[in-house]
């Protein structure tokens, strides 16, 4: 299990990763993150919700109340171009942590 | 299915008590009907089916505390707001005192000083809320700023009614003497500016804050 800062801190880069192959709602973005990672990165479900409503209010990310499958009321979430480029930034910085950590393993085990 | 409606509304009910908002309680129904359904279609019992989606949901109180940061009542704004007035005023203070300051023949130890102390109050706007808590609940934030933005109009009053008056006693006829009270109205200021600060971080560092996770 991975451990909850990490999980914390990759909410919103994952978020918007997943929003920008385009428009999704809460339960699915949920799904997606869970079979992504095998069930690994195991988010409380609710609070996702005031990430995405934090991403919303930081005009990353813009909503719309749509209908689903079922006929119920569900509010979808849309990456609007600054929220583009807050995930280019957030990868770049993941991508960093990555490449140092990466390194390190390799001299260790090299 | 009944028993299921009954179990969804006394749930709903738990989260409105907790203060969870309608428009946002809408959207955390449907996660949690569209959780029951596919555990449904994938044969789990209905019992376990909810009793499982309620508890990957979290618990109305973690739930409402993470809600809690992203609301803003007219009181935090105007609390953020006077905070930002104090380390303007602060701020503007200072660069036309320093320039002042420099031009006083005092010595590099009071010019160091006064430069730690610009410093702090411009860390004090741009990253004193890094130091700060994230306080969930927004009239307890509110409070808190508050009495922080109070405290710095107190400060004000005591420091040019009765510091500075026994600062210039103190100094007067000494060589130095313009630059040390020069120097006195910069660390002034910085106390407001910092005070001034966290009434405004607070709030900053309730919006900056991840989300928790059980």
């Amino acid at each position: 299990m991975i451990r909850k800062e990490l999980v914390a801190a990759s909410a919103e880069p994952m978020v918007l990763a997943i929003l920008a192959k385009g428009e999704s709602y809460g339960y699915a973005i949920i799904q997606e993150v869970k079979a992504r990672s095998a069930g690994k990165l195991n988010w409380t479900d609710g609070m996702l919700y005031p990430v995405l409503h934090r991403l919303e209010r930081r005009g990353l990310i813009k909503a719309r109340w749509g209908e689903g499958e079922t006929g119920r009321k569900r509010k979808y979430y849309s990456l609007k171009k600054d929220g583009k480029m807050a995930m280019t930034k957030h990868h770049e910085q993941w991508s960093l942590v990555h490449s140092v950590l990466a390194g390190l393993q390799k001299e260790n085990y090299a | 299915m009944p028993d299921l409606e009954q179990k969804i509304l006394a749930w709903r009910r738990q989260m409105l008590a907790a203060g969870i908002t309608a428009t946002s309680l809408t959207e955390l129904e449907n996660h949690l009907r569209e959780d029951v359904e596919r555990q449904l279609r994938l044969g789990v019992e209905i019992n376990d089916a909810f009793n499982h989606a309620t508890k990957t949901m979290g618990s109305a109180v973690a739930l409402k505390k993470e809600f809690q940061k992203e609301e803003r009542s007219w009181a935090t704004t105007l609390v953020s707001l006077i905070g930002v007035a104090f380390l303007i005023v602060a701020g503007l203070f200072s660069l036309i005192i320093l320039p002042k300051f420099f031009h006083q023949s005092v010595g590099w130890m009071p010019k160091l000083i006064a430069l730690a102390i610009v410093a702090l109050s411009v860390s004090s706007w741009r990253s004193g809320y890094k130091l700060l808590p994230a306080i969930g609940n927004a009239r307890l934030r509110a409070l808190a700023g508050f009495v922080s933005c109070l405290l710095a109009m107190i400060w004000m009053r005591c420091f040019v009614l009765y510091l500075l008056p026994q600062i210039v006693i103190g100094m007067i006829g000494q060589d130095q003497f313009l630059g040390w009270y020069f120097l006195s109205f910069l660390g002034g200021f910085a106390t407001v500016a910092i005070l001034g600060g966290i009434g405004h971080g607070l709030e900053k560092a309730a919006r900056e804050a991840g989300p928790v996770t059980d």
